[in-house]
This record gives structure tokens, sequence and C-alpha cells, in this order.
């Protein structure tokens, strides 16, 4: 799978020469615009609809442009929007998924990368085996293992404590890291490692100094695959975070789900589109990265 | 080569951890959950085994025969429809159109946003009463109907058209990046041979990007089965439990229903289901080795 | 120390020392589902006389009684319990205290004498093998129903007392350009409204026998085809925006006169007089049709998981100490919309709905028990499943549900 994976880099296309209108053509380009209209038009109703006062939405209809378009239900949505009695909007649940990403992601890209230059490096009776054993781990539903996870985490007293979560995310996310890194290292030419051998170098020595610096290509992939994959995680979240630590996802949902008295949809769909923000800001800065960190990531779960 | 020896054994050193961690999370966690689907269990694990008790009473539950139905309807719908788009959409782009990479970066967002998201904004968008149904209403067309998401026999499409918005950029971006891997000879080979573009398409050039083809479709097959929280979001299995998923299933038995057993049981389902998705794949990849 | 013991010296810091213990900040994180505007006053009263006491209240609403629970059995199952969570007293409470989940509260049971300050009942539910393991908060009924008196006034009809009056008002409102009935199409709520036909077409001796009972062949009974019948007619009642809407917004379209009735447990008036609407005038209430001899009962009550700490066993006293005072359960069920648990606490001036309530529920013939009273999650899960599939399959006869009901039933105490 990764093998495939590895190939998936969009090349651009050679610059259109020329330009002739035939029936084909018309056709074409309205297709791909009807699939783009597809594309975009439940995103920006999201968003129309979160720069609108609440007797706007009532009164119009949903493609209803702003009359006077303004960002009071995201200042709403950010600072005050409840769930229950707590009132201190989706801010929230935006810095505990803060709080989550960041160790996360840096230690489960360096338990795995470590990992898979052993696995690249070990080549023994047994190295295929954990190897299919990592696979195959990449596969396993959840839901196989939500339960027992739960009573594991709670034996060793990480249930429901932020740590807790960080552990989990470093868990569910190694198997897929750790195959990518392996595939990469494997590729890299065994002469350049020798050398640094007969120099007298280490284990250790050569991963952070010789093999770390090649690997900012698979690095980026790795970074966007667990950001928007940790960040975009609803189940995990919900299950292990504990009350104190609800991802924003999860507190999402909890507002989106609480109503008390009128629903405010400017409210909710602005605190939707602030969840949706980071991970689409980290595809717009990331490029063609960014299919290899999903398609990689994809096979988690 | 004591060398070799000591390398090694930083190697073994390095990897013991990460080996025992997936061991028991994975794997001692998968045993414990098929151990537990043949005992008694109910709010709490229990140990006394009752044979296949369990899976009785699940294969007589309707829930779980629709939500394990429409596992499939959503999957094969998902999976074709998702290949379909996202296939189409990459020869259109391939045909040196202008634009190309506002159309790619269009097709391709929705990937970066949560299924909570999907599912939240779909949810907006098909409702009946203040979505698209009640604007196109507005606008004259007042016998028009598109209630899919409140009507038991189509909510489980409307998860099948926000996971196609959400998933088929990732095919298009995937095949778009094999064929512009074809050598251009072979382009050159079906000009020369007089044969139209469209059939050059499905009878050449497509048929050698079949090794994508099916990285994508076990793609797609995991978002199937894993597929719990476009769910919760979009239609949370409702109305009634028309559009529940064996993911949502094990999930609400285990924490909502307090039945570890049925829960464990369910979950078994999903492990084979998943086994039998990737069953071809592995086959496939061991034949070609 | 036994744990015995720290439970008894935090009720002796308690009720010998309360401003001792209230210098001592007590951290209660309390599980519970309400989260309505009427609702969320409500548990604002306890949980403003908790921090007045000194302590921190640290709120874990959940969207939903599912989902709460949800919450709970995670976290008892990952070790982290709540200091307190909610619960509808019944089958579910006495398996959490026979799991020996559950801190018996004797103690303060004795110390307030709660045995005689609730209803019998209540007593009953709330204890197991002679332990006190709940603390009840109020008394709700599941079968009332609601109507916007500005549409029943505009059609000219008055509040169906039968089905078939239901039928025939619900046909005029119809015509009228009203939706007839407000319905929240969420199981749960499908489920509460085919319990209250279940009285109607079977009376409360036979509601007891499948309920109380468990009598498999009542539960599959021509009453139980009936009432699946009458169901499946409610169906070209209700608008297409049903599916998924929560309870209390179902509540709203009352109030705003967009439907006619709602059928809905008497919550549903604290959620109208959040809106500043008045019972009698604004809004009308009545119990279901077919029910007037029958109160449902639906008893919130908090349990408290065993936790190890003194300081969270301390702030589980403080809590349930608060939650009991007569005063405090006044003014929760004022927002509450319910009767409060004690019998000892006066209510005061009531409106014209829990006078209604209040005279039927006085009468121990018409207490019948609700879902959570008569069944475990489990069981009452799957009756749900099956009223639900039958609401939102035209296709399904009332005679397989029925047959479908009383097989539930058959397992409900395997």
């Amino acid at each position: 799978m990764t093998v495939a994976v590895d190939q998936v880099a969009v090349t651009s296309a050679p610059k259109p020469r020329g330009f002739q209108i035939t029936p084909g053509r018309i056709g074409l380009y309205a297709f791909l615009i009807i699939s783009a209209l597809f594309f975009l038009i439940p995103l920006l109703i999201v968003f129309n609809t979160s720069l609108k006062p609440m007797d706007e939405i009532r009164a119009g209809d949903i493609f209803d442009l702003p009359i006077d378009p303004s960002f009071a239900a995201w200042a709403e949505a950010w600072t005050s929007a409840c769930t229950g009695r707590n009132c201190e909007g989706i801010r929230v649940g935006f810095w505990n998924s803060v709080k989550i990403l960041v160790p996360s992601v840096i230690f489960s890209i360096l338990i795995a990368a470590i990992n898979g230059y052993a696995l690249a490096q070990w080549r023994f009776k047994g190295s295929e085996l954990i190897l299919g054993a990592l696979m195959l781990g990449a596969f396993i539903p959840y839901q196989v293992i939500l339960y027992p996870m739960v009573r594991i985490l709670s034996t060793v007293g990480l249930y429901g404590s932020l740590p807790g979560i960080i552990v989990v995310h470093i868990i569910f996310g190694l198997p897929v890291l750790t195959l990518i890194f392996r595939n990469f290292y494997s590729g890299i030419p065994i002469e350049l490692i020798k050398a640094a051998r007969i120099d007298g170098a280490g284990f250790f020595r050569i991963f952070f100094s010789i093999m770390l610096p090649m690997s900012t290509n698979i690095l980026i992939v790795a970074l966007i695959l667990q950001v928007t994959g940790i960040w975009n995680d609803y189940l995990l979240g919900l299950i292990f975070a504990g009350r104190e630590n609800l991802p924003m996802t999860v507190q999402l949902n909890n507002i989106v789900g609480s109503v008390t008295g009128e629903r405010t949809f400017n409210v909710d769909m602005a605190a939707t589109m602030l969840t949706a923000l980071p991970p689409l800001i980290v595809y717009f800065l990331s490029g063609r990265y960014f299919v290899r960190g999903i398609t990689a990531g994809a096979v988690k779960g | 080569m004591v060398g070799a020896l000591g390398r090694n054994l930083t190697s073994k050193a390095v990897l013991t951890p990460t080996i025992i961690a997936m061991t028991v999370c994975f794997y001692g966690c998968m045993a414990w959950t098929i151990y537990v689907s043949f005992t008694r269990s109910g709010m709490l694990p229990n140990y006394d085994l009752v044979g296949l008790a369990q899976y009785d009473r699940l294969w007589g539950d309707n829930r779980w025969h629709v939500s394990f139905a429409n596992m499939f309807i959503f999957g094969v719908l998902f999976i074709t429809g998702a290949l379909a788009l996202g296939t189409l959409l990459a020869v259109l782009i391939d045909t040196k159109v202008r634009m190309e990479g506002a159309f790619r970066t269009i097709f391709l967002y929705p990937l970066s946003m949560s299924f909570i998201v999907t599912g939240l904004a779909w949810r907006w968008f098909l409702d009946p009463t203040d979505g698209l149904q009640s604007f196109v209403r507005s606008l004259g067309w007042e016998t028009f109907e598109f209630d899919w998401l409140v009507d038991r026999d189509m909510a489980i499409y409307t998860i099948v058209i926000a996971a196609i918005w959400q998933g088929s950029g990732l095919i298009m971006a995937i095949m778009l990046a094999g064929l512009r891997s074809i050598d251009r000879d072979v382009w050159k080979a079906t000009k020369m041979d007089g044969i139209p573009t469209w059939r050059a398409y499905v009878s050449v050039i497509l048929p050698q990007l079949q090794p994508l083809v099916i990285t994508c479709v076990v793609l797609l097959a995991i978002t199937v089965v894993k597929s719990f929280d476009l769910v919760v979001a979009l239609t949370n299995g409702g109305p009634g439990f028309a559009s529940d998923l064996p993911a949502k299933f094990v999930v609400d038995a285990a924490f909502e229903r307090a039945n570890i057993g049925q829960a464990s049981a369910a979950a078994v389902m999903m492990l084979m289901a998943v086994i039998a998705a990737l069953a071809p794949y592995f086959y496939l990849v061991r034949r070609r080795s | 120390m036994t744990r015995k013991s720290v439970l008894l010296g935090g009720a002796a810091v308690m009720t010998a020392l309360l401003p001792a213990a209230m210098a001592n900040a007590q951290t209660a994180d309390v599980i519970h589902w309400w989260t309505s505007g009427g609702e969320s006053r409500a548990i604002g009263v306890f949980a403003d006389a908790f921090e007045d006491a000194g302590g921190t209240w640290v709120d874990s609403a959940m969207v939903g009684g599912q989902a709460a629970r949800a919450s709970a059995m995670t976290r008892i199952a990952g070790g982290e319990p709540p200091t307190a969570m909610q619960w509808n007293i019944g089958v579910a409470v006495q398996q959490l205290a026979e799991e020996g989940l559950l801190r018996p509260l004797n103690d303060l049971a004795e110390a307030g004498n709660w045995t005689d300050n609730l209803p019998p009942l209540i007593v009953e539910n709330a204890t197991h093998d002679g332990n006190f393991y709940a603390v009840p908060v109020n008394i709700h009924a599941d079968n009332w129903m609601w109507y916007s008196t500005a549409i029943f006034d505009e059609v000219g009809v008055e509040p169906p007392e039968t089905w078939d009056d239901f039928f025939a008002v619900a046909d005029q409102i119809q015509a009228a350009g009203y939706t007839p009935l407000a319905l929240g199409g969420q199981p749960w709520q499908e489920s509460l409204l085919f319990r209250t036909i279940i009285i109607a077409a079977g009376g409360r001796d036979y509601y007891r026998q499948v309920f109380v009972d468990h009598d498999v062949e009542a539960a599959g009974g021509p009453q139980m085809v009936e009432a699946f019948e009458l169901f499946g007619r409610l169906r070209d009642y209700v608008d297409e925006g049903s599916p998924g809407r929560l309870w209390n917004e179902a509540t709203m379209m009352v109030a705003n006169n967009e439907a006619a009735i709602q059928i809905m447990g008497d919550w549903a008036k604290g959620e109208f007089n959040a809106a500043g609407l008045v019972a009698g005038e604004d809004y009308g209430c009545h119990m279901a049709p077919g029910t007037r001899d029958a109160y449902v009962l639906v008893v919130d009550v908090f349990t408290f998981p065993v936790l190890d700490e003194d300081d969270a066993t301390a702030a589980q006293t403080m809590l349930a100490e608060i939650m009991m005072d007569p005063a405090h359960q006044v003014e929760f069920n004022r927002h509450k919309g319910a009767l409060p648990a004690r019998l000892d606490a006066d209510a005061g001036a009531i409106d014209a709905c829990a006078a209604i309530g209040e005279q039927i529920v006085s009468d121990p013939d018409a207490q019948l028990p609700n879902m959570a009273l008569a069944f475990s999650n489990d069981v009452e899960g799957q009756v749900t499943d099956l009223v639900t599939e039958y609401w939102n399959d035209p296709s399904m006869t009332a005679e397989e549900a029925a047959e479908r009901f009383s097989d539930i039933v058959a397992n409900a105490d395997s």
C-alpha cells in the first residue's frame, strides 16, 4: 500500500497550447464547473450563514447573501457558545485540541522515525512478522480495541487525562507512521550508513546526524498526516480525553447538539467554520504534500 | 561481527517498547474483545463462557441487520461513486484545462475537513425545512422534494453523498498522478492507430492504472468500515436507526446501552468485514511479488 | 481507614462542622443531561447552592440521557467516575448498586430521615438491599399533553380526552394549516409517545401487566396491537422536519403556535416557563388522551460513584445534602416543571398544571412505572429500537410489532 502511495505526486500538466471552442470543450468545462459547485456549496453555505444575524436567517433562505455581514456569530462561537452551563465558547476545545495535537504529533513522528529506521536496518527472521503485524494493526477498527483500551489506561492511571489521550494518539498512529518511515529509510543507499559506521558512529548518531536531515520530505508527509488526522479525530477524543480535555470536534458536536430556547444557526455554523479552519490552512499551505500525507493516513483506523 | 550484533541490539532495544505496545494494545485488546464476545458480559465484563449466545442475539437484532446491511449499501455506492467521480475528474483535468490548479484545489479541499464538519455542513444543506428543498420551493417550484435526510429509505444515501464529497478528491489526485506518469509513447501509439481519445482511456490507459485503482478501493473500503463520526454528525443513525452503521452500533452498545457482550460480538463482526475487504488486496499483492 | 469510616467521617464533618467543610473548596464534577433552557436554570439552583457553600461545580452536561449515561459508564470503566451522575430511577440504578459501583448513602438517609420524607415507591426504588443509593430530586410524569391555546381557540376545539377525539381535533387543526402534533423524531421521544398510547389502549392495569409483571402474553396481546395501530396513525399528523428534532425544539413549536400539541413529560413546562409563557393562558396542559387516571412516574435521581479520595467523598456528601434540601427542591422544580420528590417540600402556590398533577399522583393506583423503572437500559434500548423501527417503517404491521414486543419482554429477565 505505502509503496503505491509513495508514487503519488501530482506533477503539473504542460501549459495548454491554444484554445479551441468546441462543443466538447464547453461540455467539459460545464461538467468541471458543476463539480466545483458541488464541492464548494456546502461549505460556502455554512460560511454564508455564519455571517448573518438570526432574523435574516429566519426570514431568508440559505443562498441569500448576508445583508449586513458580520463576524458577530464567530465572536460568540469563540467566546460564549454554550453546552449546558459551560458558556466559554469553542475556544476551550480549540486549545484542548492544540494541547493534544502538539505533543502527539512530535512524539509519534519521532518514535515512528526511529522505529522505521531500526526496522529498515534490522533484517532478521522475525522482521517480516513485525512488518506484517504493524500493517495489520493499521487496519484494525478502533471499535475492536476501544473498551479494553479504556481498561488498560485506567489501570495505569492515565484514563481521562491529557497524557492519556496523547498516548492513545501515539499508539494508534504508530503502525502507519512506522511503515512510512521504514519504507523511506529502506530506500536510502546502504553505503552511506556503512561509511558512517566505519567512522564509528552509533545508531542514534547516524539517525540524528545523517538520516533525519535527509528526511525532510517524508517528515512533511508525516506531519500533515498527523496534524490533520489528530485534529479531525472525534471518536478517540470522545472516549479517552476526559471532560477537561475534550477536543474541538467533540465540543463542536456538543454545542450544535444542545439548544436552549431557539437554535442559533449562525453561532453553530461559525463554530463549525472555526473547527474546519486549522486543517484547511494546513491544506492550503502544504500544497502537493497534502495528498501524500492524507493517502498515507487513510489506512489508519 | 560483534559490530553487527551491537547494532541489532540497539535496534532491538529501540523497537521493543513499540512491539510491546503493539502487542498489548492492538493484539491483546483484540484477543480480549474476541474472548469477551463469547461470554455473558453485560454492564461489566464477565468471563463466563456462553458459546455463541451473544452472536445469536446480535443476529436476531433488527438494528444490527440494518447496520450491517447499511455498511454494504454505503460501501458499494461510496466506493463506486467516489472512484467514478474521482477518475472522471482526473481524466477531465488531464485534458489540459485552464485553471487546472484552481479546480484541483476545489476538488481536494473537503479532504482536509473532519467528518464531523462534513456531516454538519451536509446536514444543514439537506435539511428539508431550512436547506436546499425549502430554497428550491421558495424559487417557485412548490412540489420540489428532496427530503432524504428525514426519509427512512433514503437517509443512508445522504451519508453516501457526503462521503463522496469528502473522498473523491483523493481519488482524483491519485488517478491524476497515475495519468501523468503514463509514458507519452503510449499516447503517441494510440494517436497513430487512430483510436479516439475516450476509447484510449477506457481500453488502454485506465487498465494500466489498475494497481492505483486497487489502492483507491482499499483506502475507500477502510473509510467505510470506520465511518462513525460522519453518521453521528449527519443523521445520528436516524430516522429511527435507518442509517445506523456497525461502527456506531458498537460504540452505542458498549457505552450507551452498557452491554459489553453485544458490543464485543458486533466489533468482531466488523473485524471480519475488514479482513474480508483486505483479503483480495493481500492476495493480489502476494501474487504479484 | 476503611471506606466505611471515611464515609462516616465525611458525614460527621458535614453535619457537625458544616462551616469547616465549606472552608475546604470541594469540587463536584456532575454528569447530567439538562441542557435545555428550563433545565439549565433548574440545575443552576443546585450548582449555585453548591458554589455558595464554597464548592466548585464542574458541569459535565451531555445532550440527551443516552449520551450522559454513555459518558458516565465510560468514565466508570476508565476508573475516573464523576462525583455525581444523573439517572432515571429504576432498574439501571439497581444494577449499578448491585455491581458495587455506587456509594451507599445510609448515613445521610438516616440523619435526614429520607424514608419518611419520600413517597414509598421512590424509597423502594432508590434502595437496594436496604441501602440508599440515590438522591431523588423530582417527580415528573411522561404522559402529559401540551397544547397551544391560540391554535385551539382559533380552530375552536377542546383538548382531546381520547385518541378518537384526538384524531378529530387533529384533522381540524391540520385543515387550518397547522402541524397537529409536534414530535421530536428521536427514538426516546417516539417511545415516550407510544407508551402513553399503551395506557390509553389497554388501561393502567394492562400497562402494569406488561411493565411491572413483564407478562409475555399480555405484551403481545390485542391491546398492544391496538396501541401500535393508533401510534401508526399519528404518522400523518407530524411535520417532515420531525426526525432528529430535540424535545425542547418541539416544545418551542407549540410555544410559538406553529404546532398544536406535544405529548411530552412535564419538563416541557420548564421550557414554556423559560420562554415567559403562563400555564393555562399561553399554553394549556392536560393528561395525554386516555390517561386521565394515570401518572407515569419519571424520577430524576443523582447517584454517587464510589470514590477513593476523602475530598471527593465530602463533595458528594455536600451535594447530596443540597439536593435533598426541601427549599432547594422547591426552587429547582419551579424551573424544572416537576413536583419535588420530598413530601415535605411545600411548593406553595402551584400553577394550573401542577395542580392537575398533584391530584392524580395522590392516588397510588395511578402511579405507573416509566421505562427506566420497568426495564434495564439494555431492554429499554431494545424496546426503543422496536418502537422507532415501527414508527419509521409503515410496512411493519401492528401485529408483527406486538409480537416482537412480546419477544423482548420474554427475554427481558433472562
